[in-house]
């Protein structure tokens, strides 16, 4: 946390209107590469949200790869895939709430017919059990993969695992996580 | 490893944590940066829509003045010429009146002189006549002569009023 705090603030340090250096080049690239990608999907209503979901793809992003300066990756650990989780319904919900007003949004979870309305309350607990879980396992399953390649062949052979499992999964897992959160999100401002 | 503790709330708290130093010091910032760039291409993209509009209705302006200019040039050079034109005729019909005139004077003179000629003419002749008839009184003065003379004419004059008298 501290270092990211510290990366950002170093690239941030001199930005300026009239694109200097390469630096803020990427730095833009990158940031806005993916606030396009979140504003697409969750819309004008939904940008305030796009802070919070960068980040958390910063997050797990490098929280996924950090494994391969052989850290542990935190997303290891369920609690912290679990948070993850439980903030990103606790923020969904609030999407909800907040647009569409107490009524309509207890309402909400009668639609379309209101015979599925259980399936709709249980929704608000499997979304972020999956989300929480669908992490965590790939996180887990990774990290399982690549210790026990590496104690089986600890020369050469674990660098295109480590690609795939480190690299790839761990990108893909950020991935999926905030394209879920954002469209939960859009889901609950229509 | 299926267990949640107290680390969960502590995770909460850390992103939260995150979140907030994120948007302070990395979103916020680029994302700042990137509207004030966009203000600042926009609002150069209107100067430059300004300009050329400017540009244009300059133009157009020209373009009516030059079409005034054309209208006038040519209401000049068709002035010129109707006056041209007028001044032509007025010459032409001049010189008509003028040739007119010379002709009349010189038909007059012709006139006058003929009237003169025929009159210098008559004139000599009477003179002619006279002179012959001096002549002939003068040449012969002689009694039979004049007898002759005038029983001539008598027998001419009678021939020629016989009809009449008779």
């Amino acid at each position: 946390m501290a270092v990211l705090t510290v990366l950002s603030i170093v690239f941030v340090r001199n930005l300026q209107v009239e694109p200097t250096g390469k630096k803020q080049l990427v730095l833009e690239t990158a940031i806005g590469g993916i606030h396009q990608f979140f504003e697409e999907i969750v819309g004008e209503n939904g940008k305030v949200f796009i802070p919070y979901l960068i980040t958390v793809a910063i997050y797990i992003g490098v929280a996924n790869l950090i494994g391969l300066l052989g850290f542990k990756p935190p997303t290891k650990d369920l609690n912290v895939t679990a948070a993850l989780s439980i903030m990103s319904i606790i923020i969904i919900e609030y999407a909800g709430f907040h647009k569409k007003g107490l009524k309509k949004w207890v309402k909400s979870f009668a639609e379309p017919v209101p015979i599925i309305a259980p399936i709709n309350i249980l929704e608000i607990f499997i979304r972020p059990l999956s989300l929480c879980m669908r992490l965590f396992g790939n996180v887990l399953g990774a990290f399982v993969v690549m210790e026990l390649i590496k104690k089986l062949v600890p020369l050469i052979v674990p660098i295109p695992f480590s690609c795939y499992f480190d690299i790839f999964d761990g990108l893909i897992q950020a991935y999926v996580f905030v394209f879920l959160t954002s469209l939960f999100i859009k889901e609950a401002l229509e | 490893m299926l267990r949640l503790d107290w680390n969960l709330v502590l995770e909460i708290i850390n992103m939260i944590v995150l979140y907030l130093l994120m948007k302070k010091f990395l979103i916020g910032p680029v994302t700042a940066i990137m509207e004030k760039r966009q203000e600042t291409i926009e609002q150069q993209l209107s100067n430059a829509e300004d300009a050329n509009k400017q540009a244009l209705d300059l133009k157009e302006q020209y373009e009516i003045k030059l079409e005034k200019a054309d209208e006038t040039s040519k209401e000049i050079v068709n002035k010129g010429k109707q006056e041209a034109k007028k001044l032509e005729e007025q010459m032409l019909e001049d010189a008509k009146k003028q040739a007119e005139r010379i002709i009349k004077e010189a038909e007059e003179t012709v006139a006058l002189e003929r009237k003169k000629a025929v009159r210098d003419m008559e004139s000599e002749i009477a003179g002619l006549a006279m002179a012959a008839a001096a002549k002939i009184l003068g040449e012969n003065g002689k009694e039979s002569d004049n007898r002759d003379f005038y029983e001539q004419f008598l027998a001419k004059a009678g021939e020629s009023n016989d009809t009449n008298s008779n």
